[in-house]
């Protein structure tokens, strides 16, 4: 299964065979009253609330995503790499001045 | 020999990060790139964000049909991946995803490597830390992306103005915009005294950012201000005084998050309407000048001309040569387009469009032939001046910028290079002063008299054109009843009608209905032309009519607004505050000096013609100073290059320039 579906829907054992779902018209996804509702946006902007984790791992199949995934993964991580590459810098300039010091 | 070893690990690593990021995939194993065409289009719709640029390359290389364009709106994830394609009987659009945060990141990183290319000079050495001075700009940076957000709304879909730690859009912008600032701290410390005579190179890596509207040169300059803001003396009284203009801007200014689509201005111009951008252009702005005037006035003693000027023509001859290559390959355009900074994407063909011109790479034909003309008139003035012998190299780099003058058919840039080397040289040979003299007048009048008498228009009409061309742009043209054929009032030029109803009731603009009232109502001074008339007949032989005529129609400011401008690089209100025929495209005055009426007022255009006017007349005897910025005055009378970063950091070198006159000599027979 695909981790971003874990990401954005939590984890679960479930095994979805998403072929059978998307070629039943009748389909109807039940609501888990466990599952704490989660928003879910696609790439025009459009809204669904989700109520089970099947409804959820359904969607985020497709293309919808909760808006904050690669936020959260993309734009976070390439944060902590410019940190990271900032520190990195000053340590290396630092220790270059000691040597040529030396 | 660990110089030589120095360079090679620049250049390797900026070709590694010019094409790593293109390179870079994930995608899958089981579909592999088809060719793009009619059919190939589906299947690269239905395979989104799944190929990079290096991935379709191989089946595309040659393929003419393609025409590669960034994909500005693209998520971190799908960044260099192909994002979609479109299919037109003109051709096939293949959108190339750029995302604003790895764009920032990496086209920094590839000017930073570029500004390590330049050799090192003495040690600058700085009194106080930098922590301040990129605290201050990351503090700006943060006030251009809350001020204009209808710009970074349109290019990110992450963009959001919380000022929150976990808005991690804007904090790994800011990151990264200190990330580049430590980095250029260093390489300006240990290059700072030659950073002039590189310069000539904004003219190739123009520095706009993809997805952002900010210059990279902008943000250093702006750096360079501050951090010598806190070291030098400044000039306290100028510096109150335009603190007094910015705070009557910032009090006149109406709080508008209006959308001003920057295009190919992107970088030095606001988009926007609104305080948060009003504030980050006037800080902007002084910083950047005074950050342009330290390096100037400081390095004036290491200037070195010979270098100079082979740096003006190999930048001259490249510009020339990257267009080519971007107009045979629609790789090489988007690669270009990026690498370089270019405000807009290259020519995709090789022969000439509208008006027989052709930019190549440039943002505009007449931007190309400023800076061809320019370079051309500096090289044959400094040559024979100085005497500096010029190589076979240099001689054929000349030989390409000329060629590229040719093409981009800047007929005011040629003549006025033609009338300055003429003038130059017949100065050197004529010493009689009477004789000069003479021979000038000669030349006005036959000039005067062979215009009149091939001209195929009458007094009388190229008097009007102005006026009725601002009048065809404004919107009560339309109402106006018309005769028999068709023909309304503005055809005849019978302005009088346009002043029956009173200025409130008119639609027409406050500076039309004011130049209207004055030309019909006799505001002459007996022997002298009227002065709407005279900016008319200047206007038809530069083929200016039209766009002068439509700055007219827009241009509507209270009487506040024209006495002291709207604030620097400010067109929102001028373009979107008044409506007129003309309010799509980007249809900009084409003047400097009416971009400059925008911004600063009239108070600020005559202080600025004060200001050169006693520039010129005090170097009168130092001619070489005098035709190089007379050439660029002349030729920004009638373009719109202030607004672009590189043209203005020209024109502030070249009025700079008399300063260096003196050492120039000295410096350079050492060499």
């Amino acid at each position: 299964m695909d981790k971003k579906i874990y990401s954005i829907c939590g984890d679960s054992d479930q095994v979805v065979d998403f072929e059978a779902i998307g070629n039943d018209p009748n389909f109807v996804f039940k609501n888990d009253p466990n599952f704490e509702t989660i928003v879910l946006y696609d790439p025009e902007g459009n809204i669904v609330n989700v109520n089970s984790w099947l409804e959820c791992a359904n969607y985020v199949n497709g293309v919808w995503t909760d808006g904050l995934y690669e936020q959260l993964d993309f734009e976070r991580m390439l944060f902590f790499l410019t940190v990271s590459s900032i520190f990195l810098y000053l340590v290396i300039k630092k220790v270059w001045k000691v040597k040529n010091y030396q | 020999m660990i110089s030589n070893i120095r360079k090679l690990t620049l250049l390797l690593t900026a070709f590694i990060l010019l094409l790593l990021p293109w390179f870079l995939q994930n995608s899958s194993e089981e579909i592999r790139p088809v060719l793009i065409d009619k059919e190939g289009t589906a299947f690269y719709q239905t395979n989104t964000c799944e190929f990079t640029l290096f991935d379709i390359l191989g089946k595309n290389i040659s393929n003419e049909e393609i025409n590669i364009l960034p994909d500005t709106y693209s998520s971190i994830k799908c960044h260099s991946k192909i994002n979609g394609v479109d299919y037109f009987e003109s051709g096939i659009r293949v959108y190339i995803g750029t995302n604003t945060n790895i764009d920032f990141l990496l086209q920094s990183i590839i000017w930073l490597l570029l500004i390590a290319l330049v050799p090192k000079s003495n040690k600058r050495k700085f009194k106080y830390t930098n922590i301040i001075p990129i605290a201050i700009t990351a503090v700006l940076f943060t006030l251009h992306l809350l001020g204009e957000e209808n710009f970074y709304t349109s290019f990110s879909k992450s963009y959001s103005g919380n000022i929150s730690y976990d808005n991690f859009f804007l904090t790994s912008l800011i990151a990264a915009l200190i990330f580049t600032l430590i980095i250029f701290d260093d390489l300006l410390k240990d290059r700072f005294y030659n950073l002039i005579n590189y310069f000539p190179f904004i003219f190739l890596f123009i520095g706009a950012y993809n997805t952002f509207n900010l210059n990279f040169y902008l943000i250093i300059l702006v750096y360079v201000g501050l951090r010598f803001f806190f070291e030098t003396k400044i000039n306290v009284k100028l510096t109150l005084f335009y603190a007094s203009l910015s705070a009557f801007w910032l009090v006149n200014n109406e709080d508008i998050y209006l959308y001003f689509d920057v295009d190919k201005l992107k970088g030095f111009v606001s988009s926007s309407q609104s305080t948060h951008s009003q504030i980050f252009w006037i800080v902007s702005l002084y910083f950047s000048v005074l950050g342009l005037y330290t390096i100037l006035n400081e390095s004036k003693d290491f200037i070195n001309l010979a270098k100079l000027r082979y740096n003006f023509l190999l930048v001259g001859g490249l510009i020339y040569i990257f267009g080519i290559l971007s107009a045979l390959n629609p790789f090489i355009r988007f690669f270009t387009y990026y690498n370089l900074g270019l405000n807009k994407l290259g020519m995709r063909n090789l022969t000439a469009i509208e008006g027989n011109t052709w930019r190549g790479i440039t943002h505009s034909a007449e931007a190309l032939g400023e800076y061809a003309a320019f370079t051309i008139l500096f090289t044959v003035l400094i040559s024979f001046h100085y005497k500096i012998k010029i190589s076979n190299f240099e001689i054929l780099l000349m030989f390409i910028t000329l060629f590229s003058l040719f093409r981009s058919n800047n007929f005011a840039a040629m003549s006025s290079m033609v009338i300055f080397i003429t003038i130059f040289f017949l100065n050197q040979l004529i010493k009689s002063k009477s004789f000069k003299i003479t021979l000038i007048i000669f030349v006005i009048f036959s000039s005067l008299i062979i215009y009149s008498k091939t001209s195929e228009y009458s007094y009388k009409f190229i008097s009007n054109v102005l006026l009725n061309e601002a009048v065809s742009a404004s919107i009560v043209s339309d109402t106006l009843p018309g005769n028999e054929d068709g023909f309304t009032a503005a055809d005849f030029s019978n302005f009088e009608i346009f002043l029956e109803k009173s200025k409130e009731d008119s639609s027409l603009s406050n500076s039309l209905y004011y130049a209207l009232d004055r030309y019909t109502n006799d505001g002459n001074i007996k022997y002298l032309p009227d002065g709407i008339a005279l900016i008319s007949q200047i206007s038809v032989p530069i083929n200016r009519s039209e766009k002068w005529g439509i700055f007219m129609a827009k241009y509507n400011p209270d009487f506040i607004e024209f006495i002291f401008g709207t604030g620097p690089l400010q067109l929102a209100d001028y373009y979107l505050g008044h409506e007129t025929k003309i309010n799509d495209g980007l249809v900009l005055p084409h003047s400097s000096l009416l971009d400059l009426l925008i911004f600063f007022g009239i108070f600020g255009v005559s202080s600025l013609l004060v200001y050169f006017s006693y520039l010129i007349y005090n170097n009168k005897k130092n001619a070489l100073y005098s035709y190089l910025l007379l050439f660029l005055l002349i030729n920004y009378m009638k373009s719109d290059s202030i607004l672009y970063l590189s043209s203005f950091i020209l024109l502030y070198f070249t009025t700079y320039f008399y300063k260096f006159s003196f050492v120039i000599g000295k410096n350079f027979y050492n060499e």
